[in-house]
């Protein structure tokens, strides 16, 4: 094996990845506290609510089911009853473009 | 040394068992803070190295076998279209890109992951929703970084070892 570990075009390809995600990313983000939570379940929008009410609903479809909370301005997943319960550790989300996936349930949760 | 079928068999069923293997090890430690189901992707140490050796056709079947296999062991047959679509067309890339000297193996490692998680992210995008879109930045940057510590560990094994 004669290929070297790294090499000078290769830090170029890094940086120049980085340079994009950051240039996307920057277009893209926002820190807005966002007003509105969107559930969307198989593409279809099952849900809109306020972000500044109180809220738990639970989130029953063919796929599974999911707990949501509303409180406080912040939203967040409680309970799920898929195997991995990423949705539950994703924690609170309140900012716009912000999400909670539920790749098991197809459901997203979007702060717009 | 001589090649024979038996030899060819004994190796790649090793090779296809060590990729499995490290697969379930990094199955029980996902690091899902960053994204979902985020991992190391240490697997792939194998199919790089094969890459590397010019073992283009082996490194393809390898990696199939494993992810086909390892959705029949631990992960749900959901999941299956995002390895499967992220693992080809990311070892596909890394063969392209091997064919250049220019490159090193952490070059070439770190942009077969960042391709493997953007086309994981794309198929999230048209089964999932656009939803799926604020993860780009965490993605993409663990598939580098997840990538170069890869191509390290694949390139002492190279040295290390004669396959």
């Amino acid at each position: 094996m004669n290929r070297k570990l790294i090499t000078g075009l290769d830090v170029v390809l890094i940086l120049l990845i980085i340079i994009a995600i950051v240039a996307i990313t920057l277009s893209f983000w926002s820190s807005d506290v966002g007003n509105k939570v969107v559930i969307t379940v198989n593409e279809e929008i099952i849900g809109e609510y306020s972000l500044s009410t109180n809220l738990t609903k639970e989130i029953k479809t063919e796929y599974g089911s999911n707990t949501l909370i509303i409180s406080k301005g912040e939203c967040y997943i409680i309970n799920a009853d898929c195997r991995d319960g990423i949705c539950v550790s994703r924690g609170k989300i309140s900012k716009i473009g912000e999400s909670i996936v539920c790749l098991p349930h197809k459901m997203i949760v979007e702060i717009k | 040394m001589k090649t024979t079928v038996a030899k060819k068999v004994s190796l790649y069923g090793f090779l296809t068992g060590a990729a499995l293997l490290f697969g379930y090890v990094e199955y029980l430690v996902p690091l899902n803070f960053i994204a979902p189901g985020v991992k190391l992707g240490i697997s792939n140490i194998i199919v790089l190295i094969l890459i590397i050796i010019n073992k283009y056709k082996e490194a393809v079947f390898i990696n199939i076998a494993r992810i086909l296999l390892s959705a029949l062991l631990f992960v749900t047959p959901f999941s299956l279209i995002f390895s499967l679509s992220a693992g080809i067309v990311s070892t596909i890339v890394m063969i392209i890109l091997s064919r250049f000297k220019q490159f090193g193996v952490i070059g070439i490692s770190a942009m077969g992951g960042t391709i493997h998680n953007g086309v994981q992210l794309c198929v999230a995008y048209f089964t999932v929703g656009e939803g799926v879109m604020f993860y780009l930045p965490f993605l993409i940057l663990a598939g580098i970084v997840a990538g170069i510590a890869v191509g390290f560990l694949a390139w002492i094994l190279l040295k290390k070892v004669d396959f």
